[in-house]
């Protein structure tokens, strides 16, 4: 009799109640690598497509330019959070975007530049390629500076974007004009005008919910990729990844090239809900909200980076509900203490606040609150 | 330090320039210049800013005539450029001391 060997190939199930326990590789680099987590995300995303028949058409509307940021600030996340490279230059590559989208969309009679090419399937990828290009030209600098030099340099590039996007007014309809923004449209079906079921709202709302789920997969599938972790290992510390022998150069072009797609497309994306816009938005003001959102949600994750994103473009429809509550805050321009200047102070304050005590973001409080149940009744 | 000298700067503009709340953006063109002459270092720090003057005078009276298709106010946007330039050539600036990396 011959004993029988045991069996070489690894388990593949999970062990119950053991969370923590990996018995492959395979299983710790899973997409969902836990079963609370595929059902958690699937309730979500269930709960998402449910949404838009509950809620108001003006609250879809901020949800869908919230889910529009969210995949800006993706693209930030992978430069920044995975890849360790301060940016500052986000807005710039997002008006890249947006620009190449108006102009393909664009009406070809009009006033500015237009191909009249309105499909979406066209002038969504269009916009990404192009920023990326952009992103793939800057990158050169990029690769050879570090730190407080290269988020100077990126902060210069807002500056050139913003005048050449205000001097270029064949393109952009010039400084205070503007142009419209890319129409979403796909196959004749105008997601920007209600159709017999929807509302345009609603519409909206439902193409930006798959897309931002289509770009979450994208950057999840990357982050955990061999790609991705090259990232992680250069923002640990970029000699030891050299030594580990990624190419250095390679991984920071190759990071600033994708974050500078998804930041095309949300710049095309945004302001196809919003339908106009004007040079001056690409300003630094949005590169810092985009910054702001990264930090707030939690640097280097994927769902901190969303959660952060609609936190911060749900942060004005939330202050404009306080005057009615606190009497002393103003909803008027004019008068002193109004909304306006404490939105802009709550931007500051929360940077401010999360990095001096959560630097983990809105994502490390969950963790916290997930260690504190885990181990409950006891402390740890 | 940094404060007071920035206090010093500042009064010494407004006296040119006159004040207003967007007064913070020319603060932002310090930054070009000191990475034109390297962070830790002092004489880079006065010439990086005596450059970006220099060049923004120059470019802000010259530039209509030379290279009327870069737009008005390039002046503005000049430095920034002349930073990128500078950068591709010297990661650290003019007098900037290179980082020492070790293992």
């Amino acid at each position: 009799m011959t004993a029988t060997l045991p069996e070489t190939k690894a388990p593949r199930g999970r062990l119950r109640g053991r969370p923590q326990l990996y018995r492959s590789y395979a299983q710790e680099l899973a997409l969902f690598n836990t079963r609370p987590k595929q059902v958690w995300v699937a309730a979500i995303i269930v709960l998402g497509f449910l949404l838009p028949f509950s809620l108001s058409d003006s609250l879809l509307q901020t949800l869908a330019i919230g889910f529009a940021f969210a995949i800006g600030a993706l693209g930030l996340n992978i430069v920044t959070g995975l890849a360790g490279q301060v940016s500052l230059g986000h807005a710039f590559f997002l008006g890249v975007g947006a620009y190449t989208a108006a102009a393909i969309s664009g009406d070809p009679e009009g006033r500015t530049i237009g191909f009249g090419i309105t499909n979406i399937l066209v002038w969504l990828p269009a916009a990404g390629i192009v920023a990326a290009i952009a992103g793939v030209i800057v990158a050169p600098l990029a690769t050879r500076l570090r730190g407080l030099y290269l988020a100077i340099v990126t902060l210069g590039l807002v500056f050139i974007g913003e005048h050449i996007f205000g001097e270029w007014s064949e393109l952009t309809g010039g400084r205070g004009v503007g142009r419209e923004a890319a129409l979403p449209e796909l196959f004749g079906y105008d997601f920007a005008s209600d159709s017999e079921s929807f509302t345009a709202e609603q519409n909206v709302y439902l193409l930006m919910l798959v897309l931002l789920l289509v770009f979450a997969l994208g950057a999840r599938n990357l982050a955990r990729s061999r790609v991705g972790r090259a990232f992680s290992a250069v923002r640990d510390r970029d000699m030891a990844a050299e030594m580990m022998g990624i190419n250095l150069p390679r991984a920071k072009t190759l990071a600033f090239g994708l974050s500078s797609f998804y930041a095309g497309c949300a710049g095309a994306l945004i302001y196809s809900i919003i339908g106009f816009f004007e040079p001056s938005s690409f300003s630094l003001l949005l590169s810092v909200q985009f910054i702001a959102m990264v930090l707030i949600g939690g640097a280097g994750t994927v769902s901190g980076t969303i959660m952060g994103a609609l936190f911060i473009s749900l942060l004005p429809t939330l202050t404009r509900e306080l005057p009615a509550y606190i009497p002393v805050i103003s909803s008027q321009v004019t008068e002193t203490p109004n909304v306006f200047q404490l939105e802009s102070i709550l931007y500051g304050l929360l940077i401010v606040g999360f990095l001096l005590f959560e630097p983990r973001g809105l994502y490390g409080i969950w963790i916290r609150i997930r260690n504190y149940w885990k181990g409950w009744p006891f402390s740890y | 330090m940094a404060g007071a000298l920035c206090a010093v700067a500042g009064s010494l503009l407004a006296i040119s320039a006159g004040v207003d709340r967007r007064i913070w953006v020319v603060a932002l063109i310090a930054l070009p210049a000191i990475i034109l002459g390297g962070l830790d270092s002092l004489e880079g720090a006065v010439i990086g800013g005596l450059a970006v003057g220099v060049l923004q005078a120059l470019v802000g009276s010259y530039q209509r005539d030379v290279a009327p298709w870069l737009g008005d106010n390039f002046a503005v946007v000049s430095p920034y450029v002349l930073m990128m330039l500078v950068l591709l050539a010297k990661p650290y600036g003019f007098f900037g001391t290179p980082e020492v990396r070790r293992v």
